[in-house]
């Protein structure tokens, strides 16, 4: 049930109670970029890139803060005001609010802030990142960050390649410490395996001592990963995202039935990798291991002659069978069921 | 079959008067750009003519819908081969006029100077096959021996002698080089030198003047309706000239003329493209003398011009940039825009339909010599078949932007 409207960039979308603007925006089909956000999970509002501009209610003076900002004529730093944005992803809804998400230049400036400050210490590593092609931070980039790199300083350097269980291997150079992973083992898992240690900079994920990333939606990890630093070994190097096409499917390791895509190279047909597909009625976000893992039986191990018992059989004496067993049959139609399965 | 050794009186013998049916083409060595014409002969004279184009269609419209827009720099390369940067320029003006931004200035002059120098290469090459079809062989090696002083200056400042595709959307490929001016000003006096050398020998020559002069013939009013442009139409005495009527670049920073002609024969054709190989020469002079030695030659659009290369593989930015260039291409606005310039041959138009992804909705090419062919019917009928060959010639028909 609609509680109110909220304004985004002049245009009126309705809201249910307790939804988070980013949320409202989604349901509307308004994009605001994010990294750490997921529907699925709770916003801790780390990584700063959803964050929105928000007119004061009514008779209210605007939240300014105060920053230092060069000016051209003085050459020095002077203090200005620049009204305080909020993270979209934890910002409540209230009726009447009006939110600036591409129309505001504070916006603007702070998303290519963040996305600076994101790829301050990133590897040159697209070429080598199976994530390229499907990176959140290539493509925000594009979308907010039009100046060159400032920095000239070393990037630090950090752990790479560390094999956090048989499944999932981290990059910690690539990684952006967002905390999806870390929510999705502690909240959707309930193993809270994954932790960040160190600070600042120095920041990146870590294993609980003595153990490893087993639980049984590690891959969730690496599939909502938004940069290339969680990745599935039996992903990892195999071929190149742009070569693959998406097809709707359904995972048939159990009767959930999660949907799913299924990613597939249409030059040979191979199958690559499952990927859990959004419905809130079956598998909501989610699919387990073994299931994201049962990609190959789209191909292999297909049923493709008659069986008896177990023993191949022509299709002559499986017929002959099936009617020996529904023998009978006919004088009691009411008490038979016949399961046919895919 | 009648015994020949019948014995026949004068008066008996009998020519047959049906009309023959005859194929030029499309593989015939004066059929440039593989043309097929039809011709119906009464004796040497043409009753009938059907012009055949499209046996150079490549699909290119269809091509440049798979790519991204700079992926099509290539194809419009391959359309009219004989002055590929005119292509490329052209197709670039019309990404431009889409996503509405105005390349710098030392950019407009270097893109004027390499398109003068790719139109008198392209003249030169019409001038040489023109007058070598008609027999006149030394011409052709003195003008291709000037195309190739062009090639050279073209080879140095892009790394390619024919097919460039050194034009990018917001600017070049690379900037002109230091010794751009210097190249075209040591290069410049032995190549008029040789255009004025094929003047002389063609221009008091009666077998050359004899099959020129008054054939060929197109009306100016005719050149109008059927959509003339270029050297063609300004044969005819029409001084329409889009460098000049709607001045794109720096065009209307330059002095120069528009050349016309009056009859519309061979003749005036021919003409009309050797005196356009002064004018360039003139706007190539000043082109680069009012470049500036210095400063941008790409817009200051990250989302538009690929990064310099040092930044692709020393930045995390310029890789990102690169990659996202190269795989989803440059994302012009949604909308339609078209854009004109003059090629060679004529008015070179690109249709462009974006629906606002990195790769073109439609691309639809308005090539010269489209509209220009279609007169070549008109003006061989009743002529010899002889002059098909000069009249077929001083079109310059090129098959690749002809036939799409």
């Amino acid at each position: 049930m609609a509680e109110g409207t909220i304004t985004i960039d002049g245009r009126e979308i309705p809201f249910e109670k307790g939804e988070t603007i980013i949320t409202a925006a989604r349901r509307a089909g308004i994009e605001i970029p994010h990294y750490c956000w997921h529907p699925g999970l709770k916003a801790p509002a780390s990584c700063r890139m959803c964050l929105v501009e928000i007119e004061p209610p009514p008779g209210r003076p605007a939240m300014m803060l105060d920053i230092l900002a060069w000016d051209e004529d003085q050459h020095d730093y002077t203090v200005v005001k620049k009204p305080k944005l909020m993270p979209a992803c934890q910002m409540g809804c209230a009726d009447g609010m009006v939110v600036h998400n591409t129309t505001s230049k504070e916006v603007e400036k702070a998303r290519a802030a963040v996305q600076e400050m994101l790829l301050l210490n990133h590897p040159v590593d697209c070429p080598i990142c199976d994530q390229a092609g499907e990176c959140s931070l290539q493509d925000n980039l594009v979308a907010h960050y039009d100046y060159d790199k400032r920095m000239v300083d070393e990037p630090l350097h950090k752990v790479k390649a560390v094999p956090f269980s048989d499944d999932i291997v981290y990059d910690g150079e690539r990684c952006i410490r967002c905390t999806r992973c870390v929510r999705i083992s502690r909240d959707l898992a309930g193993d809270p395996v994954l932790s960040v240690r160190e600070r600042g900079n120095h920041s990146e994920i870590t294993v609980s001592p003595g153990r490893q990333l087993d639980h049984p939606y590690a891959l969730m990890t690496a599939n909502y990963c938004p940069v290339g630093a969680l990745t599935p070994t039996h992903f990892r190097f195999k071929t190149r995202v742009w070569f693959l096409r998406s097809g709707l499917t359904l995972c048939q390791g159990c009767a959930t039935g999660c949907n799913a895509y299924l990613d597939y190279d249409p030059r040979t047909n191979q199958p690559y990798r499952f990927r859990p597909r959004e419905n809130e009625q079956v598998n909501q976000f989610w699919m387990c291991d073994e299931g994201m893992l049962s990609y190959p039986e789209s191909q292999s191990g297909r049923l493709l002659t008659a069986l008896v018992g177990g023993d191949d059989a022509t299709m002559a004496e499986a017929l002959q069978a099936a009617k020996k067993q529904l023998k009978g049959c006919e004088d009691e139609p009411e008490r038979t069921a016949i399961v046919l399965s895919a | 079959m009648e015994p020949v050794d019948v014995e026949l009186k004068d008066g008996e013998l009998e020519l047959p008067t049906d009309s023959m049916l005859v194929q030029m083409g499309p593989s015939h060595p004066a059929m440039h750009g593989t043309v097929r014409i039809v011709v119906e002969l009464s004796g040497e004279t043409l009753t009938k003519a059907d012009v055949q184009i499209g046996f150079l269609h490549r699909g290119f419209e269809k091509m440049c819908e798979r790519g991204t827009w700079s992926q099509c720099l290539p194809y419009v390369d391959r359309l009219n081969y004989a002055s590929p940067m005119l292509n490329n320029v052209g197709f670039v003006l019309a990404a431009e006029k889409l996503l509405g931004v105005t390349v710098p200035e030392r950019c407009q002059h270097s893109r004027v100077a390499l398109s003068e120098l790719a139109r008198i290469a392209d003249h030169m090459v019409c001038s040489a096959a023109f007058a070598m079809e008609l027999g006149a062989f030394t011409p052709f090696l003195y003008l291709t021996k000037a195309r190739e002083l062009i090639y050279d200056i073209l080879e140095e400042e892009t790394g390619a002698r024919v097919t460039h595709a050194f034009a990018r959307i917001g600017g070049m490929a690379a900037p002109p080089s230091d010794d751009f001016g210097q190249m075209i000003r040591d290069a410049m006096p032995s190549v008029m030198q040789l255009v004025d050398d094929t003047e002389a020998l063609l221009l008091k020559n009666r077998i050359f003047l004899d099959r020129v002069e008054g054939l060929g013939v197109m009306s100016q009013k005719d050149a109008i309706a059927l959509g003339w442009t270029g050297p063609v139409l300004r044969s005819t005495g029409v001084p329409y000239d889009i460098r000049k009527a709607h001045p794109y670049l720096t065009y209307d920073q330059y002095d120069f003329d528009v050349p016309v002609g009056s009859a519309g024969d061979n003749y005036d054709r021919f003409m009309c493209r050797q005196a356009e190989i002064r004018q360039s020469a003139r706007i190539i002079e000043q082109a680069v003398a009012q470049m500036p030695k210095s400063g941008p030659v790409n817009i200051d659009d990250p989302r538009v011009v690929f990064p310099p290369k040092d930044q692709v593989h020393n930045t995390i930015e310029g890789t990102i940039r690169h990659f996202k260039l190269v795989m989803e291409g440059v994302e012009l606005p949604a909308g339609e825009c078209y854009s004109y310039s003059e090629a060679s041959n004529g008015e070179l138009g690109f249709y462009i339909l974006s629906d606002g992804s990195g790769t073109p909705w439609r691309v639809r090419i308005r090539p010269p010599c489209f509209a220009c062919v279609q007169g070549l019917e008109q003006m061989i009928t009743g002529g010899m078949i002889a002059d098909v060959v000069p009249a077929f010639g001083s079109m310059n028909m090129i098959g690749g932007e002809c036939d799409h």
